[in-house]
């Protein structure tokens, strides 16, 4: 089937059932999508479909051919995207696992809402586990994205 | 407490030269037992003529900050700039790295001394050169900013242009260390290294390594600890598109050949083309299974021991002074108080997980571990190579760990992967831990019931204790009888030296659960009761615990401390972290409707640290926490917002272990499956964390763990203190 990632076009030979998380980290190559749970309950797989954040260890990637899939290594081209910006600014990394996953639903949030208040970070990220405690710096980072995108 | 054998602490400086003919400053040191012996040389700073400078920082970096702390020592006595360096940490394991090991908060603390030196060092013989070429005295000259500048004349050499010679000179045997009022890195706040390469997904860490003619693995393990296949059927496993091979596992085959074995279990392996095509043939796998002996143990059946233990007297006596029985007999009131922690694992974010590559003799791992002799012993041990080879036959690449939290610490998940391995020889084989095998296969931090009881005198002041603590040990199941402890309590920590009649006591339970580590393993699990049993007492004198900590405290002295982080407890400093906590934290100040505070403190692996948190329960009995405040002295604060960073992250752990994390076994099995069932604290429930932490000049002491005991100890006072009622029981369950 065909599939569209980080703007490449690509053909993968796997049954359709097969999580998009999988897909990504052993046929493409793409390993900066993480594996946490494989149940949608920690948030480290999560990838952009067509600018929406998705878990793609529960994705099966048959229902997302054709379909524009973005990953964190194609969330910024020649420039680091501001939410990518914001987190070395504000030193959010521990052992930096989760931190795809939390930059990718960051991301997302802000493409729909510019200007988030802490409830909406606290909404959209809920679903994005962070093990060594980083969540108030993932809060101010993304109040800094906000700034640097809206600047 | 140190997970280490003891190492030789001898260093001997090293001169050499880089294949680009730069200046190379290493240490001789003498190799670790677990390798074998031997003497080899350590590199730790690079400078290439073109005056290119890389500093290698040679710990693991599992997420508390070693590689950018370790390198800003390094940077600082070298004179660069910070910003022109650059970091890396060794691919490899190897000798002359020193000491590449991360764990018990000691990776500032055990470099402090050597990784300077070796700064020092090269700078020494940077001004040497330089003096040298302009005749002058060294004593004239001063190096800053990657440059020896005479002072007189106000010339300049950078260090690219010196390297040549410096190469060629002796290097001092103990150079002069900076002044401390003289740093520039060394206290100053610095992001952590990496950065850029880990917002972007393009930093590898274990489950990332990518090899040509790779296969994935994933294990059937036997639901019970101790579990036996009795049979199994393959045939729709190998089915599965992409399955190439189902093989059993045989349990305790790489068991070291010191000490108690760790587990092992017995297992099926599904080794196929790809992670996914592995576990869909785990799923179409039939095992029946001998559950064993294990299956009898349940959290019911061993909680019933462990109170039938504490009823009587301890196995152990750790610590007995005065008279505790007459005092408690005598005193004119006394309180008596269970205090429980249940089984945790780690689980750190990225699962366990080892890619190993058995070819012609040699084993070769990618491990993320942040204990790598002791992964290639396990691997060693798991393949039969001879130990004497393993410097050469067993190759350990290392990976960057999605965390660690203890669990990385034990590499039976690298014996595995290395057994398997030799199965497929020629093919390097990745083994995925899936989150389910996380929870339920792990080495877990043992449970702990603390019986204690305390005699007060007429004012109020506790004048006789009694601490007895049943468990499981983790140490009596990897070491057995040896020292340095069997048991999970310590006999000299507060309040122990400063009440007269004091007994601490231990006694053994057995149980089947495997016991490893966890952040903050011993003082995690006995600091809380310690410090809630403390807040109780005060309550029940009417006295303000904070003041009570104080008053038992007493003037600012040294004592004698023979656990970990010790050899010695400095009172003043505790009482200061206390009062900057207090004070920081509105301690004794009104507080909002509904919600109330509580304090905690401790010497936590060298470091004093305290907290008070701010918390509500809300209908239903959910607990919230609104505010943390941490104050930490941690010796000089190498790098104050790694500290911070560590401090906010070690509160959060704190709030895991205090509302949320536990384990327990049902006919001799983990039930918790998902992070449904092991619930870590999430964004919306993270408080507002402050920390302050103390300048110092006094060596630095360990950051990575220190801020969790406190944290769940404050949360517990706190959360008794807003429900009306005391808890003692972890995690808080008030509905």
């Amino acid at each position: 089937m065909k599939l569209i990632v980080n703007g490449k076009e690509h053909e993968v030979m796997t049954p359709g059932e097969t999580p998009l998380l999988w897909v990504l980290r052993d046929f493409l190559g793409l390993t900066g999508t993480k594996y946490g749970c494989g149940m949608a309950q920690c948030g480290a797989c999560t990838v952009h479909i067509d600018d929406q954040a998705v878990r793609s260890c529960v994705l099966p990637v048959g229902a997302v051919a054709g379909r524009s899939v973005t990953t964190i290594e194609g969330l910024s081209s020649a420039e680091l995207h501001p939410v990518q910006r914001a987190w070395i600014e504000t030193d959010v990394v521990q052992c930096g696992y989760c931190q795809p996953g939390q930059i990718m639903a960051a991301a997302a949030l802000l493409k729909v809402k510019a200007k988030p208040s802490d409830a909406d970070i606290d909404a959209a990220l809920c679903g994005n586990l962070c093990r060594c405690g980083t969540y108030q710096r993932i809060r101010a980072a993304v109040r800094r994205a906000s700034e640097i995108a809206g600047a | 407490m140190s997970v280490r054998s003891a190492i030789d602490r001898r260093t001997f400086l090293k001169i050499g030269v880089t294949a680009a003919g730069g200046l190379l400053v290493s240490f001789s040191w003498p190799a670790r037992a677990e390798n074998g012996g031997g003497t080899a040389l350590g590199a730790f700073v690079e400078i290439e003529p073109d005056g290119s400078v890389t500093i290698f920082s040679p710990r693991p970096e599992i997420g508390g900050g070693v590689k950018t702390s370790l390198a800003m020592m390094i940077a600082e006595e070298l004179a660069v700039d910070w910003k022109t360096v650059k970091v890396r940490q060794p691919d490899r394991l190897d000798p002359k790295y020193l000491d590449q090991f991360t764990g018990g908060s000691g990776g500032v603390r055990d470099s402090w001394g050597d990784l300077r030196k070796a700064g020092a060092a090269a700078r020494a013989v940077l001004v040497a050169a330089a003096a040298e070429r302009w005749g002058v005295a060294a004593s004239e000259c001063r190096a800053e900013q990657g440059a020896v500048i005479h002072v007189a004349s106000g010339r300049r050499l950078v260090y690219g242009e010196l390297v040549k010679r410096a190469s060629q000179l002796d290097l001092p045997k103990d150079p002069a260390l900076k002044d401390p009022k003289d740093f520039r890195h060394v206290g100053k706040p610095t992001p952590t290294v990496d950065l850029a390469q880990i917002v972007t997904g393009r930093i590898a860490y274990g489950l990332d390594v990518r090899l040509p003619g790779m296969l994935h693995a994933v294990i059937e393990r036997s639901p019970t600890f101790g579990g036996k296949v009795v049979h199994f059927d393959a045939s729709r496993a190998l089915a599965v598109p992409g399955v190439k091979k189902v093989v059993e596992l045989p349990a305790d085959r790489f068991a070291l050949k010191s000490g108690r074995p760790i587990m092992v279990a017995n297992g099926v392996a599904v080794v196929a083309t790809s992670t996914w095509a592995a576990m869909k043939g785990r799923r179409a796998l039939d095992v029946r299974w001998e559950p064993g002996p294990a299956a009898a143990e349940s959290t019911r059946t061993l909680r019933g021991e462990l109170e039938r233990l504490t009823s009587g007297p301890p196995g152990q006596v750790l610590r007995n002074d005065g008279d505790v029985d007459a005092a408690l007999a005598a005193a004119a009131k006394t309180l008596e108080a269970v205090y429980e922690a249940p089984f945790v694992e780690a689980s750190p974010m990225e699962p366990v997980n080892c890619t190993a590559l058995y070819r012609d003799g040699v084993c070769e791992l990618w491990a993320p571990t942040q204990n790598p002799y002791n992964a290639r012993s396990f691997a060693g041990t798991a393949v039969g190579l001879p130990q004497e080879s393993w410097e050469k036959s067993v190759v350990v690449n290392m990976l960057r760990p999605g965390g660690g939290f203890g669990r990385r610490l034990d590499n039976d998940y690298v014996g595995e992967a290395a057994w398997l391995a030799k199965e497929v020889p020629g093919a390097p084989i990745q083994v995925v831990w899936t989150r389910g095998d996380e929870l339920r296969h792990s080495l877990y931090r043992s449970t702990g019931y603390h019986r204690l009881r305390a005699g007060l005198d007429a004012s109020g002041m506790p004048i006789a204790w009694s601490h007895h603590l049943a468990s499981p040990s983790r140490y009596r199941y990897q070491h057995g009888e040896s020292p340095p402890y069997d048991s999970e309590i310590t006999p000299d920590d507060f309040p122990a030296q400063f009440i007269p009649n004091l007994r601490v006591g231990w006694s053994e339970a057995q149980s089947a659960v495997p016991r490893g580590y966890y952040r903050a393993m011993v003082p995690g699990a006995n600091l809380f009761a310690l410090e809630c049993f403390l807040d109780e007492i005060a309550h029940a004198a009417g006295k303000d615990p904070l003041a009570l900590r104080l008053a038992l405290l007493g003037p600012d002295r040294a004592v004698k401390y023979g656990g970990y982080g010790g050899p010695v407890f400095d009172t003043g400093r505790l009482r200061r972290v206390l009062e900057i906590a207090a004070a920081k934290g509105d301690w004794g100040k009104p507080v909002r409707k509904g919600r109330a505070r509580g304090i905690a403190g401790g010497f936590v692996f060298g470091s004093y640290v305290a907290a008070v948190a701010e918390v509500s329960v809300v209908r239903g009995g959910e607990v919230r926490v609104h505010r943390i405040v941490e104050a930490a002295d941690c010796g000089t604060p190498v790098n104050p917002q790694g500290i911070a960073k560590q401090i906010e992250g070690g509160a959060i752990d704190g709030m895991n272990l205090a509302l949320k994390l536990e384990i327990t076994i049902d006919k001799g099995a983990v039930v918790q499956k998902s992070f449904a069932e092991y619930p870590l604290t999430r964004m919306r429930e993270a408080p507002q964390i402050e920390t302050h932490v103390v300048e110092s000049a006094e060596a630095p002491s360990g950051i990575g763990e220190m801020a969790v005991p406190p944290a769940i100890g404050a949360i517990v006072n706190a959360v008794s203190a807003a429900a009306g009622k005391r808890v003692r029981k972890l995690p808080i369950r008030l509905a």
